[in-house]
């Protein structure tokens, strides 16, 4: 295989870290840390962004196992065996986010769908069960025929 | 915070966040310049940000595959140095050596 295709493989890897990583929640909880206080963000916007960040890390530190085995191997250019280790790495990285797409299913629904591995009762607070989602209508303020104020 | 100095009594944390800063955002400067300018370009700010930040593009390399592309090394060594900046705020953290902001009532008028 190419090492651009390998590559592509890579940088999914890493998005899948970002998106279902245990972890987000740390880093999303530190944003002020790592965050700077001149881009005010929305809590929805924040959450991408430490997505992303947490992504940008799995590549990064995925990639030096891969930089090692090139600098020491005296290659010096990119091969398909360094792309190889880079891809493992970022697979280990993401280890905790497989084991948690394996448990739900398909994801966070995976549960309300039956593919959880737990039948149709999974673990209370553990799954969101879409069913139970409600869009609760603002309240009347102006407390007439509720067409808003 | 009454009795302490914020600057002098922690001038460990600041020396070193700012430089980490000032270097994180040369990076940042050097690879936006260098999506503008071509890699020789005489343009003395960008010949200075490269001078400045020649060695941390240096060490980053050295853990960068060689997939990624000389002009983008910047950015990974930005990544770095963010990183290190960050866990240089939670070990002092952790040995409480950083400085501590305690707010105090309104003392009454």
């Amino acid at each position: 295989m190419q090492p651009q295709n390998i590559f592509v493989i890579v940088l999914s890897v890493c998005l899948l870290n970002g998106l279902l990583s245990p972890y987000l929640l740390v880093v999303y909880l530190i944003a002020p840390l790592w965050l700077p206080d001149y881009l005010p963000m929305p809590l929805e916007l924040r959450l991408y962004v430490s997505s992303l960040a947490l992504s940008t890390a799995t590549l990064f530190v995925s990639g030096v196992p891969a930089a090692l085995y090139e600098r020491l191997s005296g290659l010096g250019r990119p091969t398909s065996t360094a792309m190889y280790i880079w891809l493992v790495g970022a697979i280990v990285l993401s280890l905790p986010s497989l084991n948690r797409l394996n448990a739900s299913g398909s994801g966070l629904v995976g549960a309300k769908l039956g593919r959880s591995g737990h039948g149709k009762n999974p673990p209370p607070g553990r799954y969101i069960d879409p069913s139970r989602l409600r869009v609760r209508p603002d309240r009347d303020l102006d407390g007439d025929d509720g067409h808003g104020l | 915070m009454q009795g302490q100095n914020i600057w002098w009594d922690y001038w460990y944390f600041h020396l070193t966040n700012y430089a980490l800063a000032a270097l994180l955002y040369t990076l940042l400067g050097r690879f936006l310049l260098g999506v503008l300018l071509p890699p020789d370009s005489p343009n003395y700010i960008y010949r200075w940000f490269c001078r400045l930040t020649d060695f941390v593009v240096r060490w980053t390399s050295f853990i960068t595959p060689a997939y990624v592309a000389t002009r983008y090394v910047p950015l990974a060594a930005a990544f770095w140095l963010a990183a290190v900046r960050l866990a240089l705020y939670i070990v002092l953290y952790q040995f409480g050596l950083l400085p501590k902001i305690v707010l105090q009532p309104d003392s009454p008028a």
